[in-house]
């Protein structure tokens, strides 16, 4: 399996995209309290890494949706089981 | 006008139809009851032990009909819920399926009458199980009379005798007419859930939960269905091809009384209050990006809190940023005084606004459009 090494922001980013469902990227701002410009960076380059899906709609303020992959889900279920393991030794 | 719910609902049961059900009930079991009642040791006028026999009489005759119709019936439904187990209900209630369920027990007759014809002597009981059963198993069979030593099944070099090519021929042609009566009920479906959840977030939301909710679905279907839907959301994807595709996505996923259920939902029905506060919500932050500027933005922020947290991350969203372009930065801000302040501070403060001129509401500013 391909090695992902994630900032934490990046983490707090699809951790909120797990949780929360598809939103749109002002969405994933106001959710953050990350700026608008650097959430916007931050998702450009969780899509190029495939971990979300980042696309346009017209139907959206800010006209774009984001949602995450099946694979950033396992790559969070996993980290967050290895993050239960180290606390519980 | 308020859409209605899309025609594949299942209707309400009317008072009249329900009282008609009752008493079509107390008719069969009084009957059955006085079928079974020995009137004649009773005070009973004369007639009535006669008509009594008569009657049973003429139910000996047709109860083997009543058997086996029953018993086609039974097949007929069966293999149309297997065929549609979206939309059994509805599939059922087309008019080719009743041409289905007809044409299965008129054949079901025609073969008692030609039992009962040729084999006069056999039991009642054991014909009509005999034809009910033996008959839909026949014509449904295809007898392999010889085939080629370890070739395979369905090859030519197999001699067979195929007794259900004509009901296959019949059956293709009931399931593509029915299929082509659900077409309608699905277009309003998927019209209706387009117009009351338009974003794709929205859909894409609906049917990726209706997938994973699904009890019955094994983890490679789910998994199939899954990376599907992600296909949609895909950039590739045309958008309305994904919201269109998304929105059957739902349907073919939770059924029509599923898709009954949010369209409720989102018409503000009794069932969860849910779907309207998130489509006041998204009114707010439609009117927010319309209405202010980023600089308006902030000054409405001044008015609505004193929390400098608060008002030092709206300043900086809305300062300017190569990255990112207004509406984004418009939006971010909307939906995070949304988050902060709550629908009700914003709506109170949107109608103090209104009351005064805004100073700062740039003039040329075209509204995005919602």
């Amino acid at each position: 399996m391909r090695q992902i090494q994630l900032e934490e922001k990046e983490i707090q980013v699809l951790q909120t995209l797990d949780q929360r469902g598809a939103m749109s990227p002002s969405q994933v701002s106001a959710s953050t309290w990350l700026l608008p410009g650097e959430t916007l960076n931050l998702l450009r380059d969780l899509s190029n890494a495939g971990l979300v899906l980042l696309r346009n709609d017209t139907h959206s303020p800010d006209g774009m949706v984001v949602t995450i992959t099946q694979s950033a889900r396992s790559y969070l279920s996993i980290t967050s089981t290895n993050v239960r393991q180290r606390k519980e030794k | 006008m308020a859409p209605s719910i899309p025609a594949s609902s299942p209707p309400k049961m009317s008072f009249m139809t329900r009282l008609g059900i009752v008493l079509l009930a107390v008719v069969v079991v009084v009957g059955c009851l006085f079928l079974i009642f020995p009137s004649d040791r009773v005070m009973t006028p004369d007639w009535v032990p006669a008509f009594q026999s008569e009657l049973r009489a003429a139910l000996t005759i047709v109860s083997p009909y009543l058997g086996v119709a029953l018993l086609s019936m039974v097949v007929a439904i069966a293999e149309l819920a297997s065929t549609f187990p979206t939309y059994p209900r509805e599939a059922l209630r087309t008019r080719w399926a009743r041409i289905l369920i007809l044409v299965n027990v008129g054949a079901a007759f025609l073969a008692l009458i030609i039992a009962r014809v040729t084999m006069p002597a056999t039991n009642p009981v054991l014909l009509v199980i005999g034809v009910g059963v033996g008959f839909q198993a026949i014509i449904r069979t295809r007898f392999v009379l010889a085939k080629a030593m370890g070739g395979p099944e369905g090859s030519d070099n197999e001699v067979s005798l195929n007794l259900g090519w004509l009901y296959e021929q019949f059956q293709h042609l009931c399931r593509t007419q029915i299929d082509l009566e659900l077409m309608k009920n699905r277009r309003t479906a998927v019209t209706q859930l387009l117009q009351y959840y338009p974003t794709i977030a929205e859909l894409y939301d609906i049917a990726y939960y209706t997938i994973i909710a699904r009890a019955t679905l094994t983890p490679e279907e789910e998994r199939a269905r899954v990376e599907q839907l992600q296909s949609l959301i895909d950039p590739k994807a045309p958008e309305q091809f994904a919201r269109n595709s998304m929105a059957l996505t739902i349907l073919e996923n939770g059924g029509p009384a599923y898709v009954e259920m949010l369209l409720n939902q989102a018409m503000g029905g009794p069932a969860e209050a849910a779907a309207p506060r998130r489509a006041n919500q998204e009114e707010v932050v439609w009117q927010l990006i319309n209405n202010y500027s980023l600089t308006g933005l902030v000054e409405l922020t001044r008015s609505l809190t004193d929390d400098a947290k608060v008002l030092d991350w709206v300043s900086q969203a809305a300062a300017a940023n190569e990255n990112t372009v207004e509406a984004n930065q418009k939006a971010a801000i909307a939906y995070f005084l949304v988050q902060q302040v709550g629908l009700p501070g914003i709506q109170q403060g949107l109608q103090g606004e209104a009351e005064r001129p805004l100073p700062d509401q740039p003039e040329d500013a075209a509204p995005v459009e919602g």
